[in-house]
């Protein structure tokens, strides 16, 4: 059933990589301008819900699986604890920041907080399109 | 008018969700008043951390003086624990009206009795 | 080990992610298994950190490494310590209850192992803002749990805790940042080194947040005005997680009360009574629960409301603010953890044997279940205060307590809530043993229940007659707790 018009159609499919450039700009400047982990994440999310909106549910399923989402969700998780528990190991605190810093202003030089704002990104965004997934399918939420 | 900072302009918002809060009987339109409430204590947590002729809370060199970033870091955190409980709220309101076919509490309340 | 802290807060969350991962193997009941570990690797962690803490000394960590003011930290005191064992103690007992005949799925047990680690996030953490999100979490997770059976009601339940929850929850909030803009800090030992100047300046202001804060808690922990939501909510969730409902959640927003008033606003608290605000308002839920529960027909309807009785009596304990009187308040937490487990535990196995969930229609359940109806009595004789079994001694320390302190219509109001108490267990009780059983209980094809479900409502009826008999371990580990505030 195909009621959205031809120029919406072409005109999201070849904006759609550019959304998610601009989801991973802002994931990765989050210590240089405003952003971050969360706004980036959810402007991720929001690229798969503009194709799902787009295309159709089925469609956009076959190419953003479900279950490799919620698999992605999962395993970013534990990558984060990873992390936390990295610093432990190497003996500082959890969570502490152990990588070398660089110069102020360049991408690198946020230390371990790049790394967690990378994980957060990719765990936001493909949470999003995991909650768009189910409540078009009339299921309930799992957060 | 020095009364229109952000502190007043949040404590009035927080009073017109708790309003709507009370008094309308959709589910969705509960919802949407929960959110108001909370974008409310945002605006005024917020505005605590202004210093006046601050500059933005990222660092470059030769600033002098910089808005405090603890509440917007703290704000962020409150942001997405209220995107959760709003979608929360609005699958469970989906539910809700599939088995009962109505949004309204006072219709709800006489199908439980 | 000095960074335990951490590890037993990430430990449930770690277990949590790893269930959903338990997918791509083979191993059956592999989700059961790693959230078992999940909780028994904290218990052992905690039980190393006994003997630091019973010679009073506090263990503190630092998250990330940034000193105090600038960072958040979790600290084991006595308090902690007790309410941390009480938790993973009761979370075990759940689990065995989960592990029965009934298959839960794998997102049940990740949502139970997130909805512990914010518990024990709540109660390890002083930092007033880290409180409030752990607090989200386990909201979150419990809004979820309650409509694992998603049939009509119970969607309406959980939508109506949703909203009344949080609508005053944002209220917290207002209060965290009106003490951020007064003190400059959220750490809470920083703030309650300023509340006192604060208070000689500005009195009104640190009124208004109390108030905030009693509301916000309130509604956690089921005071008067605010317990709406607990009878829909607690009757209407699938049984484990009933008694994770009245057990553990109306506890943790307990413990909240007692580390704002007695670490933040200690002064206040000395000075100018709002301990006596508690005691009265505790007072009027004691009495509003225990007539509510006269007149209900559910069975666990009757639970909730007793849940909010009981309560009652722990906000009685607490407020009074003596020795004694938070030495009752404590020992009943614990006690009404206990039994009101079990409770649920015995309800949730007569309702699946027979199928009728109304006292009235459940008489003569103790021909088929013998078992089940004389642990239900035992509980039920616990925790209305009859001697041999513990509910009696920590009854006995809050009226004591009151006495000391020469409120007498206090006393009048804590033993008519006693013999209300006793007046609907034993309509219970007496419908369960009558002889003969009703027609369409004879007809009814029981689902089946197995040997983990009648166990761990044993254990606890057996524990429950251990510590009225041998009060001795218990009352050890609440005195580190109760040092730790008086001093």
């Amino acid at each position: 059933m195909d009621r959205t018009s031809k120029v919406v159609k072409t005109f999201t499919r070849k904006l759609f990589p550019f959304i998610l450039l601009y989801g991973c700009y802002l994931i990765s400047h989050g210590h240089l301008t405003p952003g971050g982990g969360f706004q980036g994440g959810v402007i991720f999310g929001s690229a798969i819900i503009l194709l799902g909106l787009v295309e159709g549910i089925r469609m956009t399923e076959k190419r953003f699986r479900e279950d490799m989402l919620s698999l992605t969700k999962n395993i970013g998780m534990l990558i984060f604890m990873l992390f936390g528990f990295t610093g432990m190991i190497l003996g500082y605190a959890f969570l502490s920041d152990f990588l070398p810093k660089g110069e102020t202003g360049t991408v690198p030089s946020a230390g371990l907080i790049l790394l967690l704002n990378l994980t957060i990104g990719f765990m936001v965004g493909t949470g999003i399109a995991v909650i768009f997934y189910r409540s078009v399918r009339h299921g309930s939420e799992e957060e | 008018m020095t009364w229109l900072n952000g502190l007043n302009i949040g404590i009035i918002v927080i009073l017109i969700g708790l309003y709507g809060m009370l008094t309308k009987t959709n589910l969705i339109k509960m919802i949407m008043c929960l959110y108001v409430m909370s974008s409310g204590v945002i605006l005024f947590f917020i505005s605590l951390g202004y210093v006046s002729g601050g500059e933005a809370a990222i660092f470059e060199n030769g600033v002098k003086a910089m808005v405090d970033p603890l509440p917007q870091a703290v704000m962020l955190t409150t942001l997405v624990i209220g995107l959760g409980i709003t979608a929360l709220g609005l699958a469970l309101a989906i539910k809700t009206y599939e088995d009962n076919r109505t949004l309204d509490t006072r219709k709800l309340k006489e199908k439980e009795e | 080990m000095e960074s335990t802290p951490i590890l037993i807060i990430t430990f449930p969350l770690i277990a949590a992610f790893l269930t959903h991962l338990t997918k791509y193997t083979n191993i059956k009941r592999g989700a059961e298994l790693v959230a078992a570990l999940g909780l028994i690797i904290p218990l052992a962690l905690l039980i190393t950190t006994a003997q630091t803490i019973f010679t009073g000394n506090i263990l503190e960590y630092n998250i990330g490494g940034w000193p105090v003011p600038l960072g958040i930290n979790l600290v084991i005191d006595g308090l902690s310590f007790f309410f941390c064992a009480l938790v993973i103690g009761i979370g075990l007992l759940i689990l065995l209850y989960s592990m029965g005949i009934y298959l839960y799925a794998r997102r049940y047990y990740s949502l139970l192992l997130i909805a512990f680690s914010g518990i024990l996030g709540i109660i390890l953490t002083r930092d007033i803002f880290n409180m409030y999100v752990f607090f989200e979490i386990l909201a979150v997770a419990s809004y979820v749990l309650i409509t694992y059976k998603r049939k009509p009601r119970t969607v309406t339940a959980s939508f109506k805790y949703l909203i009344i929850s949080e609508s005053t929850w944002v209220f917290f909030l207002l209060a965290i940042a009106m003490l951020y803009g007064l003190t400059g800090t959220l750490n809470m030992d920083s703030i309650a080194s300023q509340i006192g100047v604060i208070y000689n300046s500005n009195p009104q202001i640190i009124h208004l947040i109390i108030a905030l804060m009693m509301i916000s808690f309130g509604i956690k922990c089921g005071m008067f005005p605010l317990h709406t939501w607990i009878p829909d909510a607690h009757s209407q969730a699938p049984t484990p997680v009933s008694s994770l409902l009245s057990g553990l959640i109306l506890k943790v927003g307990i413990y909240a009360i007692i580390r704002i008033f007695y670490l933040l606003f200690k002064p206040i608290l000395l000075q100018n009574g709002a301990g006596l605000l508690l005691t009265y308002l505790g007072a009027i839920t004691l009495i509003f629960g225990a007539c509510m529960a006269l007149v209900q027909d559910e069975l666990k309807k009757l639970l909730a409301y007793s849940s909010i009785n009981q309560i009652g009596f722990i906000l009685v304990g607490v407020g009074l603010g003596s020795y004694v009187g938070l030495m009752g308040g404590l020992f009943h937490t614990i006690n009404h953890a206990l039994i009101k487990t079990a409770l649920f535990f015995c309800a949730g196995i007569i309702i699946s044997q027979t199928g009728f969930w109304k006292v009235s229609q459940l008489r003569g359940v103790w021909k088929r279940m013998p078992g089940v109806t004389l642990a239900f009595s035992a509980l039920s004789l616990a925790i209305i205060g009859i001697p041999p079994f513990n509910g009696f001694f920590s009854k006995l320390f809050i009226l004591r307590a009151a006495l000391m302190k020469g409120h007498l219509i206090l006393m009048i109001i804590l033993v008519s809530g006693v013999i209300v108490t006793a007046a609907y267990y034993f309509r219970v009780i007496g419908t369960f043993f009558i002889p003969w059983e009703s027609k369409q209980a004879r007809d009814f094809v029981p689902n089946p229940v197995g040997p983990f479900e009648h166990v761990s409502a044993y254990i606890i009826a057996a524990g429950c007659l251990i510590i009225g008999i041998i009060p001795g371990p218990i009352l050890s580990i609440i005195e580190p707790a109760i040092r730790s505030l008086l001093s």
